[in-house]
């Protein structure tokens, strides 16, 4: 039995500290996901926050199949995924073109900024960090999620498909799918040179 | 292959998650096709890039807030500490503990509280108790040597076995089994041939015990239940020999001392049960005048005849004996109680 394993049957037990100490353990490539997913801080914290009380609430359906970090990630996952299609509903579609509606009747023209980004931060990786995240916020979530977990969680295939609960074939094609927008995407912004 | 089909490959390409065919048909084509080979250069790229993303650092305050969260969380999951099975230390002190209360109530089923509490009541009652003296050994044991002696030798001499009793309606002592000194018991009554004559009734038995103070209680419990007044002598070393002796003397109602030597008898008597009868000197002398006075009577009754002196005589001789007649029977009557005692043998 490894250590996480002895550490969820302690917490099982009633012991929080064993179960802090699986916190340590994961917290940072927790909270790492949850900002891809979310895109910003505040959201990515939350979402971290609430994967581990859900792993703590549903600790007793834990099999010890997979390990921990597989099991965490896909809660992490599912939290977030969950979250931003509950905002999607939520958020109703308006006109970039409709002025906006003032206090005292006045109507101002809105002013939108240009979100394009220049090519001369490409290689400067706080800007490009940024920008990648704004395009993985465009991607579908199968795409973005599979990105996430390949290519900055750099989890295996395997790993990748106990996280989502699917095919390591579904994962494959699913990774190439979205390498391949991604590469589009930033070819198309002319963010890379 | 076409460029897009092959494009489809380059993602498990970088990953190694290709077989040899596909490696040598990618390989083949990048030879042939420059613009795929720049796009896998390129998606060789962003994959690095991706793996080196600048992320924010975990905010400071996100284990404080997590530890409170979780433990609301623990109250809501465990409300209440589970009950644990019991540590083996746990199961022996339960049996040890079990064991000492069946313990108790299997040994308190044995004290003997009816007896505590008999002697309690006893206590509280201590002047109707019958009283018991302990007297020198010695003193009494030679009074009862001599008194037994003269007890066995009537004045006929003569001995019988009774068999109808010598109370009339109650059951005289039979054998019965052995105690646990292995001994039956054989009590044999012998009584005096003039029954009507006596004015003291005394019966003596020799009981050989194991377990003198067990014998003596139960001596004591039959003397009690006949409603006998006590008198306990001791004596450690008897004239003969040197065994422990107890007597126990009785002062039976006469009704009662029938049963009482027949359940002495099951105690277990060693020597057969004496009886005697002890004369007064009144008594005595009333018997000498009584048989004076029958032998006048008959002879002065064998003359052919009679003067008027000797009628009249002999009418004296007859009142007296009717007299004398009268206060025998008075005498036997207040004969009220047996006499009896009982030596316990002891075997040391």
């Amino acid at each position: 039995m490894n250590s996480d394993q002895e550490l969820v049957k302690r917490t099982l037990h009633g012991d929080t500290y064993a179960f802090e100490e699986l916190v340590k353990t994961y917290q940072n490539k927790v909270y790492m996901l949850a900002y891809r997913y979310m895109g910003n801080e505040d959201d990515a914290n939350d979402m971290a926050q609430e994967a581990f009380i859900k792993a703590y609430r549903s600790l007793r359906s834990f099999k010890g199949d997979a390990s921990f970090g597989t099991w965490i990630y896909r809660i992490t996952t599912n939290v977030c995924l969950d979250e931003l299609r509950r905002r999607k509903r939520k958020i109703a579609p308006i006109s970039l073109d409709e002025p906006l509606a003032t206090l005292d009747g006045a109507e101002i023209e809105r002013e939108i900024s240009d979100q394009s980004l220049a090519a001369d931060v490409i290689y400067e990786k706080k800007e490009f960090s940024q920008n990648i995240q704004l395009l993985l916020d465009e991607m579908k979530p199968e795409h973005k999620t599979v990105i996430v977990l390949r290519d900055v969680m750099d989890l295996s295939y395997e790993e990748i498909a106990s996280v989502l609960d699917c095919s390591i074939g579904t994962v494959k094609s699913r990774i190439s799918r979205a390498r391949i927008i991604l590469q589009k995407k930033l070819t198309e912004r002319e963010l890379l040179n | 292959m076409n460029c897009e089909q092959m494009q489809t490959l380059f993602s498990p390409y970088l990953d190694k998650m290709t077989n040899d065919v596909e490696n040598e048909a990618i390989a083949e084509h990048l030879g042939e096709c420059e613009l795929c080979a720049h796009k896998l250069e390129e998606m060789g790229r962003i994959c690095a890039m991706l793996k080196n993303l600048d992320t924010p650092q975990l905010p400071i305050n996100f284990g404080e807030s997590l530890h409170n969260r979780i433990g609301h969380e623990k109250i809501k999951i465990f409300p209440g500490s589970p009950l644990g099975v019991p540590k083996r230390t746990g199961w022996i002190a339960a049996t040890v503990a079990g064991l000492a209360i069946s313990a108790g109530i299997f040994t308190s089923s044995y004290l003997p509280y009816g007896a505590m509490v008999a002697s309690l009541q006893d206590w509280m009652n201590k002047d109707n108790r019958p009283h018991i003296a302990v007297v020198d050994n010695n003193k009494i044991l030679q009074d009862w040597i001599n008194k037994h002696t003269e007890k066995v030798q009537t004045e006929n001499g003569d001995q019988i076995t009774n068999p109808a009793g010598q109370t009339g309606n109650e059951t005289p002592g039979t054998t019965k089994p052995g105690n646990n000194t292995g001994i039956a018991p054989t009590i044999t009554k012998p009584v005096q041939v003039a029954l009507q004559e006596k004015v003291e009734q005394n019966y003596t038995a020799k009981i050989q015990v194991d377990d003198m103070d067990k014998s003596m209680q139960d001596v004591m419990q039959l003397a009690y239940a006949s409603g006998a007044q006590i008198s306990v002598k001791s004596a450690n070393v008897m004239a003969a020999t040197t065994e422990n002796v107890k007597v126990v003397t009785m002062q039976v109602p006469k009704d009662k001392a029938s049963a009482l030597l027949s359940e002495l008898g099951g105690v277990g008597v060693e020597a057969p049960l004496q009886n005697s009868v002890t004369y007064t000197e009144a008594y005595t002398e009333n018997q000498k005048a009584l048989a004076n006075l029958d032998e006048n009577i008959q002879k002065l009754q064998s003359s052919a005849s009679l003067s008027d002196e000797q009628q009249t005589q002999l009418q004296n001789l007859l009142k007296q004996k009717q007299d004398l007649q009268a206060k025998q029977e008075r005498i036997d009557k207040a004969v009220d109680s047996v006499t009896i005692e009982v030596r316990l043998l002891g075997k040391d």
